[in-house]
C-alpha cells in the first residue's frame, strides 16, 4: 500500500488551518516550540491453545498528542479524539508548563517525503482471518512433530498497525505506516519427572508474506527443540568464568547493557558510565557498536522517527573508542549535538525519548568454531529470556533459555537454570575475541524505558568474553 | 466524569441484537497526572483525560473481544460486525461464559478507594513536594552528588460494567504516589537506589521529607559494594523483595496456570506446600487497599480468600473461565484492561505477619545476606526453579557489615517456602502485594 493511496482523512478528519490553530493554542503561553502527533492504530490477535481457537480480538486506539517545549522543560497531554474541542483542551494542558505570550504562526502541510523501508501490499490487519489460523496450525503441527514428549503447545500472531501524521511549530509536516507482525510459539516438553518449556518467535515491519520466507512450521520446530533439549540439561556451572555470547539474540544484552548508556538523556545528567567520555576508549578494540533504523522490513526500523529526523547510521563506539550518544531533539539542542533520528515514542499517549531502532556489533575476523574451541572450560550462551537491567548504569542480569557446557575447546553438554550477572561497559573491556557473524534477531524484542515500550531490532557476531559471572545452582 | 451506565447497556443490547448470546461491555474514564522534577527543576508535566471501552460477545460458547478508544456510534458498530466474525472463528469452550448470576453484585461495604481531594489538589503543591523530597534526599550526604529525578503521579479512574446478565455496575477509585531516584558516588562508582510511596489517598502517603531520607539511606548503604563468594547461607529478605516472592506465588496459584499444567502448584490443593508459619491471603476488600475493587473485571463480588493457611494450599485464584475449566469456585479475580480479554489477577495478595520484629531477625544470623533488592532472571513456573540478580547487604554475628553486589540467588520456590524459619511482625502495604520480613534457611549465593 502506498501512503497516497490512503483516506488518510478517514483516519484523521483535520485540515491544515485546525492543525495551525490547535499549534498556534499549545504556543499561546510562550512555548518556543510545539508538535502535534496524531496516531490511528489497529491491533488484532489470534491465540491458538492445545489446537483451537481460544481467543481472537481487534481493537482501535486513536488520537493525538500535544506536546509544548520552553528550555529544558516540556509540557504533554493528549486528547482521544479528534474534535476542536478535545485537540484544544490538549494543547492548553501542554501549554500550562509555561507561562508567557504567545505568537501565531503558518504550517506548511505539503508532506515531508522519504524513502518507504516497509511497504506492504496489505496490512496484516486487514487480512482474513481464516489465513492466520491455518499459519498458527502450521505452527503448531512443527512444534507437535518435532518430538513425542511435546505435550502441550500455544502460538500467537499478534500485529497491528499505525498510521500516522505529523505537524510541528517549525512547519514539518509528514505521514507514514507502520505494519508489524510477529508470532509466538510456546511447547512444553514432559519426560517422567521434568517439565521444560521452550519458546521461539519472529516477524517485523511487514505482512503475511513474512511468512513465505519464514515458514511457522520453523518456529515451532524451534520451540520444540529449545524444550526437549532443557529435559536432559545440566545444572550450570556458577561463577565466573570463559563466555561466549552466540550470534544475533546475544544482542538484546548489547542493547539493554550498553546501548541504553549511550542514549544521550542519561549522559546529559550524567547518569551513565559514558558520560563525558566522547573520544575515550571505552571498549576492547575489537568492539564496533552501531545503531541504524535503516534496514528493510526490521522490527526496530523507522522511515522518519517520531519527531520528524530522518534515522541514519550511528557508528556508538569505534574499534573501543566512544563517538557519540543517540539522540532526541531535545537532548540534541540542550548538549548542541545533532539529532540522530533517535526520537521515539510508544503511542501518541507517550512524550518521544531518546530510544534505540537496531542495534548490533560489526562483525569481526574469527569463525564461531575458533572461538569455541579457543575456551578451556566455560560457557556458550545462545538464546536468551528476559532480564533486569538497571539501563543507566548498564549493570544486567540476564536469564539464558539456551547454553551449553564448552570444555577444552567442545561443547560437551546443554545447561539449564542459568544467568548472566555483570556490568555491560565492564564486559565491553573483556571481548577478546569477535566473529565474522554478525547476524540479527528475528523480530521479536520489545524495549521498555519510562514506561514506554517500543518494538526494537538487535544484531550481534559470535563474540568472547574473557570473564563472566554466571548464575547457576551447580558448582 | 460523564456516565456511561445506559451507554455500556445499550452496547450490550446492540450485541445481542447481533446474534450474540451474552455480552458484557467494560467501560473506563482515567484523568491522570505525571509530574518529573530533577535537581529543582519541574522538566515534565502531562495530563490526560482518556476513555476506551472492551466488549466481549459469546455466541454458542465461542467468545470474541473488540475495543477501542473512539466510541463514536459508527466506528463501535463496525467493531461489533468484527466482534461476531472472530466470534465465529473462536472455538467453542464451556468455560466461555459470564459468571454465575448469583455472584454479580458489588461489595457493599465502604472501600476507602476514592479521594475527593486529590482532584482540587493544585500542581503547584505536587511540585513542591517533589522539590521538598529530593532536597531532603540529597541534604543527607555529601555523597549524594547526583539525582535521577522525583516523580508525581496521580490518576482518577471511572469503571463502567454491564453484561446481559443484567448486572450494571460502576465505581471510583484513585491513586496517587510519588518518589525519588538519587545517585551517590565513592572511589568513582556510582550507585543508584529510590524510594517511594503510594496509595488511595494524599493522607496516606508517606511524608514528602521521609521519602527523601529513605531513598538516601538506600543509596548510601550501597556504597562499596562488592561481591561474595560462592555459598549457601540464610537470607534475610527485606518486606521489598518479600513483594517478588509473591509475585511467584501469584503466577504459580494463578488458575490459568494450573489449567495449562505450567506451575509447580499443580495438584496440590489440600497439601502442605509451606512450613506452617505461612498464611497467603488474597483479599479484595481490604479498606484503602491498592489492589481493592466492589467487583472484578466480570462483575463478581469482592471477597477474601484464604490461599495458603498454616502451609496447606486452600484455594487457587479464579476468573469465571478458569473456574468453570478446574471445577472450582470462581474467587473474583478477574482483572482486567478495556483493550484486553479479562485475566487472573491478585488483588491485595499478602503473607499475614508474624511476631518477630525485623531487626530480632537480623541480630538471629551469624552469617548471611540482608536482601534489599532483585533483579528478575527467571522463574521456571513448572517446577519452581527460580534464580535473581541480588544486592544487598552481608550480615556477621548479627550485625550488618558491607554491601554486596553482582551475585544471584538460586534454588526452588516450593523449597523455600519449606525454608521460612521466621516471618516478621513488619507487614505495610507499598503496593497490592505486601510480605512482612522473611528469614530463610540455606540458600544458595553465586558470587566470586
Amino acid at each position: 500500500m502506498e501512503k497516497s493511496d490512503i483516506a488518510w482523512e478517514d483516519f484523521f478528519p483535520v485540515d491544515e488551518r485546525q492543525i495551525e490553530r490547535i499549534l498556534a493554542c499549545a504556543l499561546s503561553t510562550g512555548g518556543e516550540y510545539a508538535d502535534l502527533y496524531f496516531e490511528y492504530r489497529v491491533d488484532s490477535m489470534i491465540r491458538y491453545e492445545e489446537q483451537q481457537v481460544v481467543n481472537a480480538s481487534k481493537g482501535i486506539a486513536c488520537g493525538v498528542g500535544v506536546r509544548v517545549v520552553r528550555g529544558e522543560q516540556v509540557g504533554y497531554a493528549f486528547s482521544d479524539g479528534f474534535s476542536n474541542e478535545e485537540m484544544r483542551q490538549a494543547a492548553r494542558a501542554a501549554a500550562a508548563i509555561v507561562r508567557g505570550t504567545g505568537r501565531s504562526l503558518t504550517v506548511d502541510v505539503s508532506p515531508r517525503t522519504f524513502p518507504n523501508r516497509y511497504p506492504v501490499a496489505k496490512v496484516s490487519v486487514d487480512c482474513d482471518v481464516t489465513g492466520k489460523l491455518s499459519l498458527l496450525a502450521r505452527a503448531d503441527a512443527g512444534a507437535r512433530g518435532y518430538d513425542p514428549r511435546i505435550s502441550k503447545v500455544t502460538a500467537h500472531l499478534t500485529d497491528h498497525v499505525r498510521y500516522l501524521m505529523f505537524a510541528n511549530s517549525e512547519g514539518c509536516f509528514w505521514r507514514d505506516v507502520q505494519p508489524m507482525v510477529r508470532v509466538d510459539v510456546a511447547a512444553v516438553a514432559e519426560a517422567s519427572n521434568s517439565r521444560q518449556s521452550g519458546y521461539y518467535g519472529g516477524g517485523g515491519r511487514l505482512g503475511l508474506e513474512y511468512f513465505d520466507t519464514h515458514p511457522p512450521e520453523k518456529h515451532g520446530q524451534e520451540s520444540a527443540r529449545l524444550a526437549v533439549l532443557l529435559l536432559d540439561a545440566r545444572e550450570a556451572p556458577a561463577g565466573p568464568q570463559e563466555v561466549v555470547l552466540g550470534s544475533a539474540d546475544s544482542g538484546i544484552l548489547l542493547h539493554e547493557a550498553v546501548g541504553h548508556g549511550l542514549e544521550a538523556d542519561f549522559n546529559r545528567k550524567s547518569l551513565s558510565n559514558y558520560s563525558g567520555r566522547i573520544g575515550d576508549m571505552v571498549a576492547s578494540p575489537l568492539c564496533t557498536i552501531v545503531d541504524s533504523g535503516l534496514f528493510p522490513q526490521m522490527r526496530g526500523s523507522i522511515n522518519i522517527d517520531d519527531e520528524g529526523t530522518l534515522p541514519r547510521e550511528n557508528v556508538l563506539i569505534d574499534n573501543g573508542r566512544l563517538r557519540g550518544y543517540m539522540h532526541d531533539r531535545l537532548s540534541a539542542r540542550q548538549t548542541g549535538a545533532a539529532p540522530t533520528g533517535n526520537g521515539r515514542r510508544e503511542s501518541y499517549r507517550h512524550m518521544p525519548l531518546p530510544r534505540m531502532t537496531n542495534t548490533y556489533m560489526l562483525p569481526g575476523s574469527h569463525t564461531r568454531e575458533e572461538i569455541i574451541a579457543s575456551v578451556q572450560r566455560g560457557i556458550y550462551a545462545k538464546r536468551f529470556g528476559g532480564g533486569e537491567v538497571d539501563i543507566t548504569k548498564g549493570d544486567f542480569v540476564f536469564s539464558v533459555n539456551e547454553s551449553y557446557l564448552i570444555e577444552r575447546g567442545h561443547i560437551v553438554a546443554p545447561l539449564k537454570n542459568i544467568s548472566l550477572i555483570g556490568n555491560g561497559p565492564q564486559i565491553m573491556t573483556r571481548v577478546t575475541m569477535v566473529g565474522n557473524d554478525l547476524q540479527f534477531s528475528d523480530g521479536v524484542w520489545t524495549c521498555g524505558k519510562q514506561d514506554q515500550r517500543v518494538p526494537v531490532g538487535v544484531g550481534m557476531p559470535t563474540i568472547k568474553i574473557s570473564q563472566m559471572t554466571v548464575g547457576g545452582t551447580g558448582h | 466524569m460523564k456516565d456511561y451506565r445506559d451507554f455500556s447497556e445499550d452496547l450490550v443490547r446492540r450485541a445481542l441484537r447481533r446474534g450474540a448470546d451474552g455480552a458484557d461491555a467494560y467501560l473506563v474514564q482515567l484523568r491522570k497526572c505525571a509530574i518529573d522534577a530533577r535537581m529543582g527543576t519541574v522538566e515534565t508535566l502531562q495530563e490526560s483525560s482518556s476513555e476506551g471501552v472492551g466488549l466481549r460477545v459469546f455466541r454458542k460458547g465461542a467468545t470474541a473481544l473488540v475495543h477501542s478508544t473512539d466510541l463514536s456510534r459508527a466506528s463501535l458498530d463496525r467493531l461489533l460486525d468484527e466482534a461476531m466474525r472472530l466470534a465465529a472463528i473462536t472455538d467453542s469452550d464451556p468455560g466461555n461464559c459470564l459468571p454465575d448470576a448469583r455472584l454479580l453484585a458489588p461489595y457493599a461495604a465502604p472501600l476507602a478507594i476514592h479521594d475527593d481531594l486529590l482532584h482540587s489538589f493544585p500542581i503547584e503543591e505536587k511540585t513542591a513536594q517533589l522539590h521538598e523530597m529530593e532536597a531532603a534526599g540529597r541534604a543527607v550526604d555529601g555523597r549524594i552528588n547526583n539525582s535521577n529525578g522525583a516523580w508525581w503521579r496521580d490518576s482518577v479512574e471511572r469503571v463502567t460494567l454491564a453484561n446481559s446478565a443484567g448486572f450494571v455496575g460502576q465505581y471510583d477509585h484513585t491513586q496517587v504516589g510519588m518518589g525519588v531516584s538519587l545517585v551517590a558516588e565513592q572511589n568513582g562508582v556510582k550507585q543508584t537506589d529510590s524510594w517511594s510511596s503510594s496509595a488511595r489517598s494524599l493522607g496516606r502517603l508517606e511524608p514528602a521529607e521521609v521519602i527523601g531520607r529513605k531513598a538516601a539511606s538506600r543509596v548510601l548503604r550501597k556504597l562499596g559494594g562488592r561481591p561474595v563468594s560462592t555459598q549457601a547461607v540464610p537470607i534475610v529478605f527485606d518486606p521489598i523483595v518479600g513483594e517478588d516472592l509473591l509475585r511467584i506465588l501469584f503466577e504459580a496459584l494463578n488458575g490459568m496456570a494450573i489449567l495449562r499444567h505450567n506451575s509447580f502448584m499443580v495438584g496440590r490443593l489440600g497439601e502442605r506446600v509451606g512450613n506452617p508459619l505461612i498464611h497467603l491471603v488474597d483479599d479484595a476488600t481490604m479498606v484503602a487497599g491498592l489492589g481493592s475493587r466492589p467487583f472484578d473485571g466480570e462483575g463478581v463480588g469482592a471477597r477474601r480468600t484464604d490461599v495458603i493457611r498454616g502451609g496447606i494450599l486452600s484455594s487457587y485464584l479464579c476468573d469465571t473461565f478458569t473456574a468453570i475449566k478446574l471445577g472450582l469456585d470462581c474467587t473474583g479475580n478477574a482483572a482486567r484492561r478495556f483493550d484486553a480479554a479479562p485475566v487472573v489477577g491478585p488483588t491485595n495478595l499478602y503473607l499475614e505477619a508474624g511476631t518477630t520484629p525485623p531487626e530480632e531477625i537480623i541480630r538471629s544470623v551469624s552469617r548471611g545476606m540482608f536482601v534489599t533488592k532483585l533483579y528478575w532472571v527467571g522463574t521456571n513456573l513448572a517446577n519452581g526453579d527460580y534464580s535473581r540478580g541480588a544486592e544487598g547487604v552481608w550480615i556477621e554475628n548479627g550485625e550488618l557489615t558491607h554491601p554486596i553486589q553482582e551475585v544471584t540467588i538460586a534454588g526452588n520456590v516450593l523449597d523455600m517456602l519449606q525454608r521460612i524459619a521466621v516471618v516478621g511482625s513488619d507487614l505495610e502495604f507499598r503496593g497490592p502485594l505486601a510480605s512482612p520480613t522473611l528469614l530463610v534457611s540455606d540458600i544458595v549465593i553465586s558470587g566470586r
